[in-house]
């Protein structure tokens, strides 16, 4: 397997990563126990929020890596294609793969 | 102690939810260190700009699969679950407790049985029709049919008939709170006798008396819906006939109204919708030590605060002045019991085809001892 191609497979697979955690906080959101109330249900709904906000937030971490990856395996790939001039910066001008965290 | 059994039950499914979601996002964090292994750098030969692109993909692809990402909040998951099942074992110990004290109470009641005290046995139902005494009107919300309890002492049952939307008969049937609170059964069913023996799991004569009021009012063969509602002891029997498959067999007992009663004890199945109302200072919705079950088709309206000793709260004006500003607060404010309205609709602003009011006493074959 050559670099690109490990790029674009893990870019799919943190892709799929990030679905997943959207699917199960949307899943932790309706699941809250039915019927269950009192201090314990009201701390652990709290605690489930609490879950809620922090996977909505790796979601959009996951979701922006997977295409910071695909824009990494584009830029290798079009480095590849020009020779392998070394001067970098291929197709990564742009959206610039570096963020503030 | 079924019902309170599936309450501890669902706390630990849930549990079992929350830890396969972990699992889940372990798995995912593992296949992510995988992909990660297999990418190389573009090392130097790619320029700068490559190499610090990747450095920095690398960098944010282990923060997403270590602790400050899947793999933390796995673990934090696996804590909720944790706390989940540990608050279902405690349940299940309130349970067990609970179920132990009704049954120490059912002991207790069968003793005094053999005295002469809290027992019918050896009765039968008499059931005789009488003149109606309510006002005949179309039921508008849940405390119009709360307030058709109103009014019968003396062992009044009432069974009114209603023109259901498809043409047929849908029936309300109102069954009166506790009347005596002598310990020695008496002519009146709807006595303390009553009260224990339905808590604590017993058949009752009063529950008989009820569906034969019914059985007295509706047609062989019709198969319309019921709603059983009922205060006090009221609910009690209306939730235990609920609860009873051979009852439900004859009558298609769809809806239960409860106010001030103790119900959660029964095993009320999830094709009766039930409104059980409770006020937070009313001590006798609590008398069975169980919490009503959690469920779509079961919904407890818990009114007021405070620690449950206002004995003046349990008055049946006080719950149907509770339920009619429940029912007159701005759709949405009372959660739920718009749903519930919705689903009652065979029984709501419906035309009175017949109302049927009995009395029910207590008759022995022979003298009593």
């Amino acid at each position: 397997m050559d670099d690109v191609e490990a790029y674009e497979r893990l870019a799919a697979r943190v892709r799929a990563a990030a679905e997943l955690v959207g699917v199960r906080r949307a899943g932790l959101l309706v699941d809250g126990g039915p019927g269950w109330v009192g201090p314990a249900a009201e701390r652990y709904r709290a605690s489930v929020e609490e879950r809620v906000a922090r996977l909505a937030g790796l979601e959009d971490e996951l979701e922006w890596l997977a295409d910071a990856v695909t824009e990494l395996a584009a830029a290798v790939r079009a480095e590849r294609l020009a020779g392998g001039t070394g001067l970098g910066g291929a197709g990564l001008g742009g959206a610039g793969l570096g963020r503030a965290s | 102690m079924s019902v309170v059994g599936v309450r501890s039950e669902a706390l630990l499914a849930l549990a079992r939810r929350l830890s396969s979601v972990a699992g889940e996002l372990r798995d995912e964090a593992d296949a992510l260190a995988a992909g990660l292994a297999r990418c190389r750098s573009p090392g130097l030969a790619g320029g700068p700009a490559l190499l610090g692109a990747w450095v920095r993909v690398e960098s944010d692809a282990v923060r997403a699969v270590g602790p400050a990402g899947l793999w933390g909040e796995a673990l934090a998951l696996d804590a909720l679950a944790v706390r989940l099942r540990l608050a279902a074992r405690a349940y299940e110990e309130v349970e067990q407790w609970a179920g132990a004290v009704l049954a120490a109470v059912r002991v207790g009641a069968d003793g005094l049985g053999r005295g002469g005290l809290l027992t019918d046995a050896g009765a039968l139902p008499v059931v005789s029709a009488v003149a109606p005494t309510w006002d005949a009107r179309p039921f508008d919300g849940p405390a119009d049919l709360v307030a058709l309890g109103r009014g019968l002492d003396g062992g009044h049952v009432r069974v009114v008939e209603l023109a259901a939307p498809d043409g047929g008969s849908a029936w309300v049937v109102a069954v009166p709170g506790t009347q005596e609170w002598s310990p020695r059964a008496g002519p009146n069913p709807f006595d303390l006798t009553s009260d224990v023996r339905s808590v604590t799991g017993g058949a009752t004569l009063a529950a008989a008396g009820v569906a034969a009021a019914l059985e007295a009012a509706q047609p062989p063969g019709d198969d319309g819906p019921v709603l059983l509602v009922g205060h006090s002891q009221g609910g009690i029997l209306a939730a235990a006939l609920a609860s009873d498959a051979g009852f439900r067999s004859r009558h298609r007992v769809t809806h239960v109204v409860t106010t001030g009663s103790p119900v959660g004890v029964f095993a009320v199945p999830g094709s009766v919708r039930v409104l059980s109302v409770e006020h937070a200072d009313d001590p006798v919705p609590t008398l069975d030590l169980t919490p009503d079950p959690g469920r779509p088709t079961w919904l407890t309206l818990r009114a007021g605060e405070g620690p449950a000793t206002d004995v003046r709260r349990h008055a049946l004006d006080e719950y149907v002045r509770t339920v009619r500003a429940a029912a007159g607060a701005p759709r949405g404010t009372v959660p739920g019991l718009g749903a519930w309205e919705v689903s009652a609709h065979r029984f709501l602003h419906r035309p009175v085809r017949s109302v049927t009011e009995v009395v029910l006493e207590r008759g022995w074959q022979n003298p009593r001892p």
